[in-house]
């Protein structure tokens, strides 16, 4: 089986995480510091750690405004409620998901808040002085998708933090956490959505959000923390402002574990692997008639993240054939981002997208070439 | 014995006690100190004039430090 829809979910999980899982079901468990015992002791330490590592992974300062979610759509829900109130202004790009487009158009609706959504060029790339053009009196976020799980480009940070002045910047990092070298404090970064289950190698059900120190943020949920719990006043303290409820404690142990091993294996190293992987599998593709390979045609500063199409044929048909005759994951579709194969002029018949990941070996990737040559081939007979 | 906001600052607090090779515990949250249903931090009493001396991010998040005596609690900061 050759696994190639890293972009949707990381697959297989590295050991250290499936143990780290199992660890806390097996030798903590208990709720995380609700209740004083060592048990609960124990499986409050795991988190915190998991927070210390995310947040040094991440470049904050502080890992207290690291927030744990369940993934990062409610971190960018969390996100957007928060800042966009009646009369603001939002200014976005035609590449974000569906998990920022929806509550944006929700936003719109319900509470009058008006969106600019700034189109990318073919190629999937964003220019900063578009956004800056986008910008008036009443914005009051700017969020910015770091890494296209379309088509795999990266948005020049730096450059768009220097175009939207002080206005505050919401990155969704879902694709690019644990993939590309991130950091919060650096790059000036108000607020930072990400997922756990994908780049960063954790299990699903983990995420996050972290909120530049000093920014005021309501919380989207009210409830039980184990702090303050004489008053019904939700605690205004971070995490746990933001933290109601019982957390995903085996998911947090396992994001910790995999974001460890990314930090010991190095940002660096990470992201060459990951360029090694895209030009191996760029430049298999390219030589392959009858495809149209959509993105800029190199292989530099983009995810391993290639979305194609054979001649005419339906993108779910080329998919379903990779799974049923090659034993190959790939996905179809418009990836839940329409507005991106807008700008790609692939709507709405969408793409078939090879995403590689961290685990991903060569061997996949000659596979899945070879398996698209043949498909191609017999598409042209 | 030392109270803090978070559940958070409480594991802050303990992993720098331990690094600087303080000996420290967690403890339910004693009820005559507060309501709370979370936990606290219990040191040797000794080692109250280092915890002055280290405070900064050690106390980050203190919600007070008291002194376990027969009878109770005695608030020393």
């Amino acid at each position: 089986m050759v696994y190639l829809d890293h972009a949707a979910t990381s697959y297989p999980k590295p050991a250290e995480v499936t143990r780290a899982v199992l660890d806390y079901l097996v030798t903590a468990g208990a709720n995380p510091g609700r209740s004083g015992h060592t048990l609960s002791a124990r499986a409050a330490r795991i988190i915190f750690e998991a927070r210390e590592a995310i947040a040094r992974h991440l470049g904050a300062d502080d890992s207290r405004q690291m927030i744990f979610t369940n993934n990062a759509t409610t971190a960018l829900n969390l996100a957007l409620a928060g800042m966009l109130h009646s009369g603001g202004h939002v200014v976005t790009t035609s590449l974000e998901h569906n998990s920022v487009m929806r509550p944006l158009r929700h936003l719109r609706e319900r509470r009058g808040v008006t969106v600019s959504v700034v189109r990318s060029d073919s190629d999937g790339r964003i220019d900063p002085e578009k956004i800056r053009a986008a910008i008036t009196p009443r914005t009051r976020l700017v969020v910015v998708n770091h890494g296209s799980n379309v088509i795999g480009t990266v948005a020049p940070i730096p450059e768009i933090r220097q175009a939207v002045g002080a206005i505050p910047l919401l990155i969704d990092a879902a694709q690019t956490a644990g993939a590309v070298p991130i950091n919060v404090a650096r790059d000036a970064i108000d607020l930072l959505a990400f997922t756990g289950h994908k780049a960063l190698l954790g299990p699903q059900g983990t995420g996050g959000l972290y909120i530049r120190p000093g920014l005021d943020l309501p919380p989207l949920t009210r409830g039980g923390t184990g702090s303050g719990s004489e008053s019904d006043d939700q605690p205004a303290i971070l995490p746990d402002l933001h933290e109601s409820g019982t957390p995903n404690g085996p998911g947090i142990a396992g994001l910790g574990a995999g974001v460890r091993l990314l930090t010991v294996t190095g940002h660096d190293a990470v992201w060459r692997r990951e360029q090694a992987l895209l030009k191996r599998l760029w430049t298999g593709l390219r030589e392959i008639g009858g495809l149209t390979l959509y993105g800029p045609d190199n292989q530099l500063g983009r995810l391993p993240v290639v979305s194609l199409r054979i001649g005419d044929q339906a993108p779910s048909a080329t998919a379903h054939a990779l799974d049923r005759r090659n034993d190959i994951k790939v996905r179809a579709g418009l990836h839940c981002a329409p507005e991106a194969h807008r700008s790609l002029g692939t709507f709405p018949a969408g793409t078939v997208r090879l995403a590689a990941g961290y685990m991903s070996t060569d061997a996949d990737i000659d596979r899945a070439v070879a398996a698209i040559r043949e498909i191609a081939q017999e598409a042209r007979n | 014995v030392i109270l803090f906001a978070s559940i958070h600052d409480v594991m802050a607090a303990e992993k720098s006690l331990r690094a600087r090779g303080m000996w420290c515990d967690t403890v339910p949250t004693p009820r005559e100190l507060s309501s709370d249903c979370g936990m606290a931090i219990e040191l040797k009493a000794g080692d109250l004039p280092v915890l002055q001396d280290v405070g900064g991010d050690v106390l980050l998040g203190c919600r007070g430090v008291y002194r376990r005596s027969r009878n109770g609690f005695e608030k020393v900061q």
